[in-house]
């Protein structure tokens, strides 16, 4: 690797970095804004989470006396972790430079990481909202995560390997209109409504005790850990709108480093990614939230379409190119 | 000649540490300096001698001198002349484990037994911890089937004494008596086992079983996989076979836990790797290795299910050893489904990787697991309670203990950068390549075992976010938990120890994984090292292409974006922050009785998991003046061992009734016995005229 | 009147055709999975509508692809009546329905969807050893899977549910899946074959709706556990 590939590779591991870090508050916002167009409202605009981050950046924080280093430290390592899994994932380019640290596993280890800190963190002020909260995210987590699993291993197996990149790749080869891409994506639109607590799942704008899942764990957070704590979570829809985007539907992703591919790609990119998150609003719009014990059943329709896709399919249809 | 020396220095040092507590027997703090000092010592020989072994030392016998001296004067004893020991590659993998973990743990018994002066024996203990860890030493050495079986025994009893050792508390003589059960159980299905082999081989000796392997017929090799299943099953806590691991590990002092949960179970592992790709490796038929997956499979989410209702911190990292297990058997199985392919190099490496997933989580989860219980005892010894519900708060009063749990938990549920999250990312990895496997069955089984391994590293991590937080976080909810001191230096030192431990297994995989290829390599005939694309940055497994993690760099990409976040947060300006109490929907103080419990914790995890816990609960209303002024309420919440329940109760009352048979021939009198030994005595004789 | 690709003068590729009857094929299957994955009342009927649309789709790709004209006709008439009538119909129940109390399914909702998962890898099964490879039907073998799936998961509804509208479903469910294979495989039975099946589902739907009000009225409710009173 000469000077220049690697200045290039850097160029692309920082522009990745840039842009997860700042386009992930435009596109809360913009689910937001499709969610009050629906409702008939006008609704704050776009650009409103930026707002919100500075001015909460800026307030003092206010801490409970109960809390120990947990609670100060959380914001921070729940932040550094999505920052780092922005590195891990392809979002215009399939060569990602750091891509060797980890593939799709590792990636979803990492939210447990961030999640398992968050949910201590919930319990640390000694409120009862806190322990609610942390309770019912790990409880929901732990259903999440073997679907989540299984349809991590149905595009593996597609691909022949976990490396996201590789992944992405191969997403090319998926036919948009064969019987497991159906399964599969179907399956895993669910998790991303899931993982990102979304409407019917949880939701994200609710502060109603009977509802909460998120939202109570982070209750007792103020100022700048929350501003922290927020971003991080515009940074998670984020990350699984742009793995649903690049893995699901394929195509427009530069596979080479060239500038013209490399804008191109980026226009293709965002494009889906709008598209993605209108349709995460528009089902926010038009499901009624979950009662917390009917969420196992939707997991387990994306958990079994995960499976038919991955065993009628790839496994034992003609469909699959074994990975062996 | 040097790994044989420091094999037989550690074998005496453990001796002496289990002769020279006596002589100061009176003063029980020299006399458990004695007996920990030279285990610890004893340890590090242990492993300088292993690591000798695996780093290409050629494996060594070490004969016992004095049976073949005694054998030349009394020719009955021959049978017992060829009793040795054997350090192959696969003995010191194990032996490394046992030594690896010894070590801090002597160290940190230096002063956790404190804890008993005055009360028990110290020096009872003492005796007893060396000679268990020798006998676990000698079970995974033992060359020879009879010296396996004596071992194997005398590890069961001194850890039987050990659970017993509180024996003033009821509860531990009952879970004494269901571990000495089991345990037996178990041992007789071992003895079954080698006799078959005796039947072919006309000798105990293990090399004699390797050859005789291709003897036997279908029908005797299911019978030689049935018994090894059950009997090193039953030590290893497989389901069904686990019911005396929540039981015996908790009662046990904390200490001997953590060995206990940490290695012992794993010499079971070890029989297992030994009889079937040691001995029957060329035979070995693909369902069994279904069996295995499966049943470990049930194991991995059975175990973490429990652990989740438990309150009990012993007994809750009891039932995550059920847990882990399991996963550590995914990988044998995997591995012997592929193994049982022979000639296809595809299925063999997969096989090795398999192996080495298992052989990983082994060393991780002995690292994690006794982290745990030493952190549990150390909590314990100074709360005095064993119940999460009654702790609380204790970060504050005991950081370091708080951190090294912390670790502890961070690793059993598989979070990057630690161990755990390697190790089952390994697991991961050869589950996705079991999907090439030619079995339609084990096709359809591969991808709902890893969903269900999934389930369970979520489970574990919702369940040790409960006992972290529920017993370090928070305000104290009881007297004593608000009164606890942190623990001695020895004590942290030992913990200290064992999470440095877990993070260079977690960040460094590297310089780990090349020593148990070795093993997988003596076992199965492939070394996949060269496969697995090593460098200080990347590995992979056997294909670069399959996927490759890089945790050490991961954990420093972690540290690296930290100064960013820092800095991004720091745009706002200085941080100014205000400490208050925290908000209680307008009442002026919280009380810890408003705390979130770790029952209701649980709650959701019950409610959705309801078929299979099948709760019961009971709620009595006291009212007072009318219906509605409750005066108090009661809820009982009770959750049943299914096994227990509906397995080992109806076998045990059958056992109960046979026996209830053949009382009538028991009447007591001794004249009848001797007619009983008479007609027994004239059949025989009659029989072999 | 052009009407079907060979009047444009199209040629398609057989080969894509079946992948266009496959895709909906499938996702008429998805869509019987997610009548097992809720208990809301009205979005099973939205989704059987959905189901409907997609059964109209294929339909129509046969009809255009193949030139089958007759099944035109049979096109608009699975679209009137299934993704129009009787949901319209359903729906206009639902409302005069008395609210009531959930009722606890036969079997829960994760485990019906794992049996469900196995009663597709049995249709699965069955269908390969019907259509073994090399067969002139080869391409449409995960159709006929489909189908056959999607009769099994209809018979798994009425049998998983106890509410007497969720029944009707698996019931009408079951019957697009026999409609399935009747026009994907044998490129359409007989029209008037077709028009009987229809108007009999129609019927059969009109009468189980009025049925369903009746039970509803005399009982409260349209738990059918509850029609074992009848007995007595």
């Amino acid at each position: 690797m000469n000077f220049a590939e690697i200045g290039l590779n850097v160029l692309v591991a920082l522009s990745q970095l840039i842009l997860f870090l700042l386009l992930a508050p435009l596109v809360t916002g913009w689910v937001r804004k499709v969610k009050a167009f629906m409702q008939n409202r006008s609704g704050p605009g776009v650009w409103q989470p930026y707002f919100d981050l500075v001015k909460l950046l800026r307030k003092e924080v206010v801490v409970s006396q109960t809390t120990s280093w947990i609670f100060t430290f959380t914001p921070y390592l729940v932040f550094t972790v999505m920052l780092a899994i922005g590195l891990l994932i392809p979002f215009y380019t399939s060569l990602v430079p750091l891509g060797f640290i980890g593939d799709a596993i590792a990636v979803i280890y990492l939210l447990a990481l961030a999640r398992f800190f968050t949910a201590l963190a919930g319990l640390d002020a000694a409120s009862a909202f806190g322990g609610l909260g942390s309770s019912r995210e790990m409880s929901l987590a732990a259903i999440i995560e073997p679907a989540m699993m299984l349809a991590i291993f149905t595009v593996a197996v597609r691909a022949g390997s976990t490396s996201l990149s590789t992944i992405v790749q191969h997403s090319g080869a998926w036919d948009l209109l064969a019987p497991p891409h159906l399964l599969a994506s179907i399956g895993f639109f669910i998790i991303v409504i899931a993982e990102t607590g979304r409407i019917p799942v949880d939701n994200p704008a609710t502060h109603l005790e009977l509802t909460m899942i998120h939202e109570a764990m982070i209750l007792e957070y103020s100022g700048r850990y929350l501003a922290l704590i927020e971003w991080a979570s515009s940074m998670k829809l984020l990350l699984f709108l742009t793995l649903l985007a690049n893995i699901f539907l394929p195509g427009g992703i530069a596979t080479q480093l060239t500038f013209g591919s490399i804008a191109i790609s980026l226009g293709i990119f965002l494009l889906k990614v709008l598209v993605l998150a209108t349709l995460v609003a528009l089902v926010e719009c038009s499901a009624a939230k979950l009662r917390l014990f009917r969420v196992p059943d939707l997991l387990a329709a994306s958990f079994v379409l995960s499976l038919l896709a991955l065993v009628l399919y790839f496994l034992l249809g003609g469909a699959g190119h074994a990975i062996l | 000649m040097t790994a044989q020396f420091y094999f037989g220095l550690s074998l005496v040092l453990y001796l002496a540490g289990a002769v020279f507590p006596i002589i100061w027997r009176s003063q029980p703090r020299r006399s458990s300096y004695a007996a920990h000092l030279l285990s610890a010592a004893a340890a590090v020989s242990g492993l300088i001698s292993s690591l000798l072994v695996l780093l290409g030392h050629p494996e060594f016998k070490v004969s016992v001198p004095v049976l073949s001296a005694l054998a030349d004067i009394v020719p009955s004893v021959k049978l017992f002349a060829g009793l040795s020991l054997k350090m192959d590659a696969l003995s010191a993998f194990f032996v490394l484990v046992i030594s690896l973990l010894g070590l801090p743990i002597s160290i940190y018994s230096l002063g956790y037994v404190r804890e008993y002066e005055g009360k028990k024996s110290v020096t009872l203990l003492g005796i007893l911890y060396n000679l268990f860890v020798l006998s676990m030493i000698l079970v995974v050495t033992a060359d020879n089937a009879l010296l396996f079986l004596i071992v194997w025994e005398l590890m069961s009893i001194v850890s039987y004494l050990l659970v017993i050792f509180e024996h003033d508390r009821p509860e531990n003589a009952h879970a004494g008596f269901v571990y000495l059960v089991m345990t037996h159980v178990g041992t007789a299905f071992l003895i079954l086992l080698f006799m078959l082999f005796l039947h072919q081989a006309g000798s105990f000796d293990f090399d004699a079983f390797r050859k005789v392997s291709g003897n036997f017929s279908d029908m005797a090799k299911t019978f030689l996989f049935v018994f090894a299943l059950i009997g090193f099953g039953t030590k290893a806590g497989l389901v069904p076979l686990h019911i005396w691991l929540p039981y015996a590990h908790p009662a046990a002092p904390s200490h001997i836990s953590a060995l206990m949960s940490g290695v012992m179970i794993k010499t079971a592992i070890y029989g297992i790797v030994r009889v079937f790709f040691d001995f029957l490796q060329p035979e070995l038929v693909w369902w069994w290795g279904l069996v295995v997956l499966v049943l470990a499979t049930i194991s991995t989410v059975w175990g973490v299910l429990y652990a989740l209702m438990e309150h009990d911190l012993k007994k809750l990292l009891a039932y995550h050893s059920v847990e882990n297990i399991g996963i550590i058997l995914i990988g044998i199985g995997l591995a012997m489904i592929g193994a049982s392919y022979k000639g296809d190099p595809n299925l063999t490496s997969l096989a090795a990787l398999a192996t080495i997933a298992g052989l990983y989580h082994l060393v991780n989860h002995a690292a994690f697991k006794s982290l745990l219980f030493l952190g549990a005892g150390a909590v314990i010894s100074q709360a005095h309670t064993r119940n999460i519900e009654e702790l609380g708060g204790l970060i504050k009063l005991m950081p370091w203990t708080a951190a090294f749990f912390l670790i502890g938990a961070v690793a059993i549920s598989a979070l990057p950068p630690l161990n755990g999250f390697v190790s089952e990312w390994l697991t991961f990895q050869a589950l996705l390549l079991g999907l090439g496997l030619p079995d339609v069955i084990v096709k359809l089984t591969v991808p709902i075992s890893a969903a269900l391994l999934a389930l369970s590293g979520a489970l574990a991590a919702a369940c040790f976010v409960k006992a972290f937080g529920i017993s370090f976080l928070g305000m104290p909810r009881s007297e004593h938990a608000g009164h606890v001191r942190e623990v001695s230096q020895t004590m942290r030192g030992g913990m200290g120890f064992l999470a440095l431990l877990c993070i260079l297994l977690g960040v460094l995989p590297m310089v780990f994984i090349p020593l148990i290829d070795r093993v997988t390599a003596s076992l199965l005939g492939t070394s996949i090292a060269s496969q697995m694309q090593f460098s200080l940055l990347m590995f992979a497994p056997l294909d670069h292409s399959l996927a490759n993690i890089s945790p050490l760099a991961l954990g420093l990409l972690l540290l690296l974006i930290l100064p960013i976040t820092l800095r991004l947060a720091h745009m706002g300006g200085a941080l100014h922050r205000r400490q208050t109490q925290t908000w209680g929907c307008g009442l002026p103080l919280l009380s810890p009785r408003m705390e979130y419990t770790a029952t209701g914790f649980s709650k959701p995890i019950r409610m959705i998991f309801q078929n299979i816990y099948q709760p019961r609960k009971e709620i009595e209303v006291e009212t007072d003046v009318s219906q509605y002024v409750r005066k108090r309420i009661r809820y009982k919440l009770q959750i049943e061992p299914h096994f227990e329940k509906y397995f080992y109760e109806p076998l045990s009352h059958f056992i109960l009734k046979v026996s209830g048979v053949f009382l009538r021939i028991q009447s007591g009198s001794v004249n009848i016995y001797l007619i009983y030994i008479l007609v027994t005595l004239l059949i025989l004789l009659l029989l072999v005229r | 009147m052009p009407f079907c690709s060979l009047d444009f003068g199209l040629h398609f590729d057989p080969q894509q055709v079946a992948r266009v009857l496959d895709f909906f094929a499938t996702f008429i299957l998805v869509c019987s999975l997610l009548v097992l994955a809720t208990e809301r009342r009205h979005v099973h009927v939205r989704i059987y509508a959905l189901q409907s649309l997609s059964l109209a789709a294929v339909a129509f790709s046969v009809a255009f692809f193949n030139c089958e004209r007759h099944i035109f006709i049979a096109t608009a008439l699975i679209f009137i009546s299934k993704v129009i009538v009787i949901p319209v119909l359903l729906g206009r129940l639902m409302t005069r329905l008395i609210p009531q109390q959930p009722v606890k399914p036969m079997i829960n909702i994760p485990s019906s969807l794992l049996f469900a998962a196995v009663l597709v890898l049995i249709a699965d099964y069955l269908t390969r050893n019907i259509l073994s490879a090399g067969h002139e039907f080869e391409l449409a073998r995960s159709v006929l899977t489909d189908s056959v799936g999607v009769v099994l998961l209809g018979l798994l509804i009425m049998i998983a549910r106890k509410k007497a509208l969720t029944q009707i479903i698996g019931f009408l469910t079951m019957e697009n899946g026999l409609f399935l294979t009747g026009i994907a495989i044998t490129a359409g039975m007989p029209l008037i074959v077709e028009l009987g099946v229809l108007f009999d589902v129609l019927v059969a739907a009109f009468l189980m709706g009025v049925l369903l009000y009746r039970i509803s009225e005399t009982f409260d409710s349209i738990d059918v556990e509850k029609l074992t009173k009848l007995k007595e």
